[in-house]
């Protein structure tokens, strides 16, 4: 499980270290277009306006190398934005389905198993601090205040709506010393409507993160 | 024109800055190929048309560098060969 678990944190890496080295790579080009532009005006100087040697176009081939490399950093930078739209689309899903090969239940029902809930919420908290140190604090506080309260959903909450139709919980009077009761039912409300939502509201949270990483490293 | 001593100055300065533009594209290179790599590391097998579109890109992005090592190549020999004859 805690390799699954990880699973999603090394792919958010992987995509930021490819980001990274596209990166490296776009910088290396341009030190390129700054050579091929020297060459250009070296040339130039070197053999006039033509500047041609042998029936060659060397200022002229210099000049068209220039513009490939100019062409390679567009490229470059479509690489990292297809990669940025491809983590927004699918992080949501990674979050998800990382396990998926070994599930039997889909997580938004395993969620929604009381008796499963706080091993579940803990479980998604450890994948979520994979991808996401801070979401996976938040998601982590709050599986420790379910493992402390005694939840009963009034009703079985209904894992298609938006967030908005998140259940109230009753908490018991066994509350942990100094934690403010309306904190423990904010934090578990946040819980469940992670829950409700399968766990678009982390996804959310996590990409906010992931785009911090990916704005970090590339800019 | 220049004078022939400033022409073969002006020569040598482009051929050293072709040699920096190839050092530079292969570092480059290099970095696609990690950067590829980290891709599929990340999403192999997803079949996702943003990271096909990725690899497609950062391949795109190779050729046009080799290609532009190519252009810079026959530059610099034909830069190299007119100064030769300079004497």
């Amino acid at each position: 499980m805690a390799e699954e678990e990880s699973l999603v944190g090394k792919a958010v890496v992987q995509l930021g270290q490819s980001l990274n080295s596209s990166e490296e790579a776009t910088i290396h080009a341009k030190a390129m277009v700054l050579c091929t532009e020297i060459m250009f005006v070296r040339y130039r100087l070197a053999l006039g306006d033509e500047a041609t040697s042998s029936g060659v176009d060397v200022s002229g081939k210099a000049e068209r190398a220039s513009q490939r490399v100019k062409s390679a950093i567009d490229s470059l930078e479509a690489a990292r934005a297809a990669i940025r739209d491809f983590a927004l689309s699918v992080a949501p899903a990674l979050q998800l389905t990382e396990s998926s090969e070994d599930r039997s239940v889909p997580v938004g029902e395993e969620l929604l198993d009381t008796s499963n809930r706080p091993k579940s919420l803990k479980s998604l908290g450890n994948r979520a601090a994979s991808a996401a140190p801070d979401v996976g604090d938040l998601w982590n506080s709050a599986a420790d205040v379910v493992d402390k309260v005694i939840l009963t959903p009034p009703t079985p909450p209904d894992i298609s709506g938006a967030a908005t139709n998140v259940p109230h919980f009753q908490v018991s009077e066994t509350l942990p010393t100094g934690v403010a009761p309306q904190k423990i039912v904010g934090t578990i409300a946040l819980s469940v409507a992670v829950a409700v939502k399968a766990g678009a509201v982390v996804a959310d949270k996590i990409m906010t993160n992931v785009r911090k990483f990916f704005d970090r490293d590339t800019t | 024109m220049s004078s022939i001593g400033e022409a073969k100055e002006q020569i040598a300065s482009a051929s050293e800055a072709a040699e920096n533009a190839k050092t530079a594209a292969a570092s480059a290179d290099g970095s696609i190929v990690d950067a590829l790599q980290a891709l599929n590391e990340a999403a192999a097998g997803t079949g996702h048309p943003k990271v096909v579109a990725a690899v497609s890109s950062y391949r795109t992005a190779a050729k046009k560098l080799e290609e532009a090592v190519g252009l810079i190549s026959e530059a610099q020999s034909a830069g190299d060969e007119y100064a030769a004859q300079l004497g």
